[in-house]
């Protein structure tokens, strides 16, 4: 398994790892970075093309003012210092899916560089306490925080799209994406493991929909990555090779193809093999990098200022001309944007101090389940209810959503409105705890989720059975039933009451509340000896 | 201007014209059925009293025109109709321009004798040359009409149509204006669009127009200058219209006119010489002129720049031409064997002409990573060096504007052109400083040499002193009649 393996290789104290990322993230505007075309996904081919985006003779760029914003915003959550003057440049290649032999990105000069994001390493509770290397915990408590240098962000827009048809031997080309705003995140290589990269991408991704910089969406994947990975002896300095692997499109892609990469070049510099500049790309079937070009394949791009776009210049409070003109203003930006993960996750602590802890934060975290706990506090009006809600969670939720792998579904399926007042009659007891499992699962199974709680509980009969005298007519046929058990109660109580448990709850699956049907045993079994 | 008279029609007589002198081959396409058809529309609706409202007009063939050829006089672009149309051309057409045709030029507008893949534009000037028949085959020996916008530079100093559509990136309006006797006008860069103006050099080009007065040249201007949603190397203020000659005051102020001494340059013929200082003294003696000499130290390395900036941003702009969107594409295809890289190379090799493909190389070249600092960077630096050249010039030494030649000697024929190897042309000294620049100049005849070719001179004037140049060029050229050409008279 890769992921041993390299953990392995790092934990035998001989190498280290060095890890960066690019990072290419589709803006969420309603259209492209430099013509009026819509970036809407998932339209028909060809549809969405303007004369710039097939590259016409004669057509000319005009750059979009929100993606500059959603720009500015990604800068501003990367803690990135913005550059007052930048510029847009032409990276020429040819490739069918880029009409003009180029793309207009910044390469020698980006809008933002020089940043630092802090991000919350998710590791599993047992693993944190075990670990030596993780010294940076102060307390047991308390999240164990990383952080990744940015080296630079800059704007570009996205290629159209191939599709290669090996039957009919050919390439079809749809244009409609070619043109949609990117930014390109460039990070310095602060990462150091797998398990540290995925947690980065994490939190980068929770970030970039919280500031409305890229969508959330199904239809297409708003951020792609990709990883370069270098492996070195302890104590040695880096050399400045690595291997770049392209194209990362999930979380465990990233994750898998970096234990790959990290085990693949522990054996060649054991071998006495050194690392070389090389592409690679990953392969998801296989679970390996594969080899892709050389250092000495790698192609000149010819950077060239873009003629066609003057140099990008951003203004603050302190560029006093243009009060009153509709420039875009940094600091404008920065008074408007939203409250951070990583704070708001402050203030949750805060806020629900009576009953959340780091380690519960933590954990809901790690599974993904930060905006379902944040939108189910916010059907829920007492801390009583709300820490119900956290256990329940942290427990039936988190099997059923497969540790958290499937909690979007589960969210779509089990909206927090129907969570919420699933918790309220929970605390009410017109439903048992042990009840929940099996209806979180009918639940989150149902393709309505529309449907009302009553309904279901109607449907599969989960009320629980509060009525005293149709307890004790339910008690009195399994005492029946099972007449040993009356005589056991007199030697050895405990054991008695616990098998006529046993046996009420097979037969009334969810419905019994404990106590309840403890007292009504008790009681009809004192009865008896008297 | 609109004739009542049912018999004559100002379209009807420009067709005319272009059909007869077809020897010229001032045009790619032409757009005759629409244009007339055009023409009665427009005598019917009577929509506005612009002074352009139903003149015929020619627009060079590197203007897209929504559903008609565009084809850059180059084999890619032979059969490519453009689905929508430039600014510049829309805004002429809601004045109530009727476009006649689209006029022939250098291939992608690369070169100064307009001759491109559909043979070159020839000086109408050569038609008055009774003496000068090929011994061979007793056919008018034809001359060079200038480039790239020859076939607008001829037609206008026909007199085919009173105004013409141009583009100049190195000297494409005022060097076939200066050859074939007509006005050229470049105005600064960022008043004229360039939406729709197929790109050569996005830094330096800019559309202009050729006319047989300087009045029309403002109308023309006037019409299409000012800002669109669509450009962004625009200037964003609003355009404020030129005044005709008419509507300036006539109070005559003194006029400062530089005359720079690095544009005196050896090739200079002494004839064209001597046209310069003729027409420096007769403006010294009227008293209103005053000659101040000038330097502009920069000049003999502005070629080399603008070469350098030039080929890198061509070969930038022709990667887009690969025959899978539009335009040429190879037939010449191996399904078995021929790669995507391949069928590029066969594409492009058949369609773009050796110029192109030699500025395309150069190009590519300087643009290397290890190339990028020593030329295009550094051609940026000269470039620099010849706008604040000028800039001392205009606001240190106070000169209103500068004087100069535009070409070194009378226009070779065709045949002794097809001979010549060069890439680059030595006249381009005299026209790529205000390309360099973004200054507005304007080529204007002065008098025919020995031979009886038309000599221009032009004026460079300040970056967006628009206006005061074209006022002074109205005043200089009221001091004498040049006489122009009217082949339509001969019909």
């Amino acid at each position: 398994m890769a992921a041993t393996a390299a953990a392995a290789v790092l934990s035998s104290g001989r190498f280290y790892a060095l890890i960066g990322f690019e990072i290419h993230v589709k803006l969420a505007t309603h259209s492209k970075m430099f013509s009026s075309s819509s970036s809407a996904p998932a339209q028909t081919t060809n549809s969405q093309v303007t004369p710039f985006d097939m590259a016409l003779p004669g057509s000319l760029p005009y750059f979009n003012r929100t993606c500059l914003e959603a720009g500015i915003r990604a800068a501003i959550g990367l803690n990135c210092q913005l550059n007052k003057i930048s510029h847009f440049e032409r990276k020429h290649y040819f490739y069918p899916d880029s009409p003009a032999g180029y793309q207009i990105t910044q390469q020698r000069y980006p809008f933002a560089s020089n940043g630092v994001f802090h991000y919350p390493l998710l590791i599993k509770k047992d693993k944190l306490k075990s670990s030596t290397k993780y010294k940076f915990v102060d307390n047991q408590n308390s999240f164990v925080i990383k952080q990744c240098r940015i080296e630079r962000i800059q704007l570009e827009h996205d290629t159209g799209r191939s599709i290669h048809d090996d039957h009919q031997n050919r390439t079809l080309i749809d244009l409609n994406r070619f043109g949609t705003g990117l930014i390109e995140i460039v990070t310095k290589p602060d990462i150091q493991s797998s398990l540290e990269g995925e947690s980065f991408l994490r939190e980068l991704n929770r970030l970039l929909i919280k500031y409305n910089i890229c969508e959330q969406s199904g239809l297409e994947t708003a951020v792609r990555v990709d990883a370069n990975v270098s492996l070195h002896r302890m104590n040695t300095k880096p050399d400045g090779n690595r291997i770049e692997i392209k194209n990362l499109g999930s979380f465990i892609d990233v994750r898998q193809a970096i234990d790959f990469e990290i085990k693949r070049q522990e054996q060649l510099l054991t071998n006495n093999y050194s690392i070389k500049n090389e592409t690679r790309t990953y392969d998801t079937n296989k679970y390996q990098t594969i080899h892709l070009r050389r250092k000495e394949d790698q192609i000149d791009y010819r950077f060239m200022i873009e003629p066609n776009l003057p140099p990008l210049y951003l203004y603050d409070d302190n560029d006093k001309h243009i009060y009153g003109k509709n420039f875009v203003n940094i600091d404008d930006i920065k008074r408007n944007i939203p409250i951070s993960p990583l704070d708001e996750r402050k203030q949750y602590l805060d806020k629900y101090k009576d009953f959340l802890t780091a380690e519960h934060l933590h954990e809901l975290l790690r599974l993904d389940m930060i905006d379902y706990f944040r939108d189910v506090m916010t059907h829920l009006d007492n801390n009583h209810l709300r820490h119900i809600a956290l256990e329940v969670l942290l427990s039936d939720v988190k099997s059923i959503s497969y540790d958290g792998r499937k909690i979007r579904k589960f969210a779509q399926a089990v909206s927090p409105i129907l969570f919420a007042d699933i918790i309220k009659h929970l605390e009410k007891r017109i439903i048992t705890r042990f009840s929940l499992y099996t209806l979180l699962t009918l639940c989150n199974k149902s393709r309505d989720s529309t449907r009302s709680l009553k309904s279901f509980l109607d449907e599969h009969n989960m009320y629980a059975i509060n009525d005293e005298n149709e307890l004790e007519k339910i008690c009195l046929k399994i005492l029946e039933e099972n007449p040993k058990q009356i005589d056991r109660y007199k030697t050895n109580p405990k054991k008695a009451l616990e098998q006529l448990h046993t046996s009420v709850c097979k037969k009334y699956h969810g419905r019994i509340h404990d106590d309840l049907v403890n007292d009504v045993f008790k009681r009809l079994l004192d009865k008896r000896i008297k | 201007m609109l004739s009542n008279k049912t018999t004559s029609s100002a379209v009807r007589s420009a067709i005319n014209a272009l059909q007869h002198y077809k020897v010229l081959n001032t045009l790619t396409n032409d757009c005759f059925d629409k244009a007339l058809e055009t023409e009665q529309q427009l005598s019917i609706e009577k929509k506005n009293n612009s002074p352009l409202y139903g003149r015929p007009i020619l627009i060079k063939d590197n203007f897209c025109l929504r559903d008609t050829l565009t084809t850059c006089a180059s084999k890619m672009l032979a059969n490519f109709r453009a689905p929508y149309t430039s600014t510049i051309v829309q805004r002429l057409i809601d004045h109530g321009c009727i476009i006649v045709g689209k006029t022939n030029m250098d291939e992608f507008a690369m070169g100064v004798a307009s001759w491109g893949a559909f043979g070159p534009v020839a000086n109408p000037w050569s038609l008055t040359k009774t003496t000068m028949t090929n011994v061979e085959n007793n056919k008018t020996v034809l001359h060079v009409a200038g480039g790239s916008s020859g076939g607008s530079a001829a037609a206008v100093a026909a007199n085919f149509v009173s105004i013409a559509l141009g583009s100049d990136t190195g000297g494409s309006i005022r060097n076939p204006a200066a050859r074939c006797g007509c006005y050229g006008f470049k105005p600064s860069y960022g008043l004229l669009s360039r939406l729709g103006m197929v790109a050569l050099v996005n830094s330096f080009d800019s559309p202009g127009f050729f006319a047989r007065n300087i009045d029309d040249l403002i109308f023309a201007t006037n019409a299409v200058a000012g800002p669109d949603d669509e450009d962004a190397t625009l200037l964003s203020k609003p355009f404020e219209n030129f005044k005709t000659s008419n509507e300036l005051s006539k109070e005559k102020k003194k006029i400062i006119i530089g005359l720079p001494d690095d544009y005196d340059v050896n090739t200079l013929s002494s004839e064209y010489r001597l046209c310069w200082q003729d027409l420096v003294h007769r403006l010294t003696e009227t008293g209103e002129y005053t000659f101040k000499r000038v330097q502009l130290p920069y000049t003999p390395y502005s070629n080399a720049a603008y070469t350098i900036l030039s080929s890198c941003e061509i070969a930038s702009n022709m990667a887009r031409y690969d025959g899978i969107k539009y335009g040429h594409h190879t037939k010449n295809i191996d399904k078995n064997k021929d790669t995507y890289e391949d069928i590029l190379k066969k594409t492009r090799d058949e369609s773009l002409g050796e110029r192109v493909r030699g500025r395309i190389l150069a190009g590519n070249y300087y643009l290397l990573e290890e190339n990028y600092d020593k030329y295009f960077v550094q051609s940026q630096r000269v470039r620099r060096g010849v706008m604040n050249d000028y800039k001392k010039v205009f606001e240190e030494d106070k000169i209103d504007c500068l004087l100069a030649p535009v070409v070194s000697n009378d226009p070779i024929t065709l045949a002794e052109y097809e001979q010549a190897d060069d890439i680059f042309s030595e006249d381009d000294i005299f026209t790529v400083g205000a390309n360099l620049a973004g200054l507005p100049a304007l080529s204007f005849p002065v008098r025919l040499s020995s031979k009886g070719f038309p000599i221009g001179l032009q004026l460079i004037g300040p970056f967006l002193k628009d206006q005061e140049l074209l006022s002074t060029a109205y005043r200089i050229c009221s001091t004498y009649q040049f006489p122009f050409l009217d082949l339509t008279k001969q019909i």
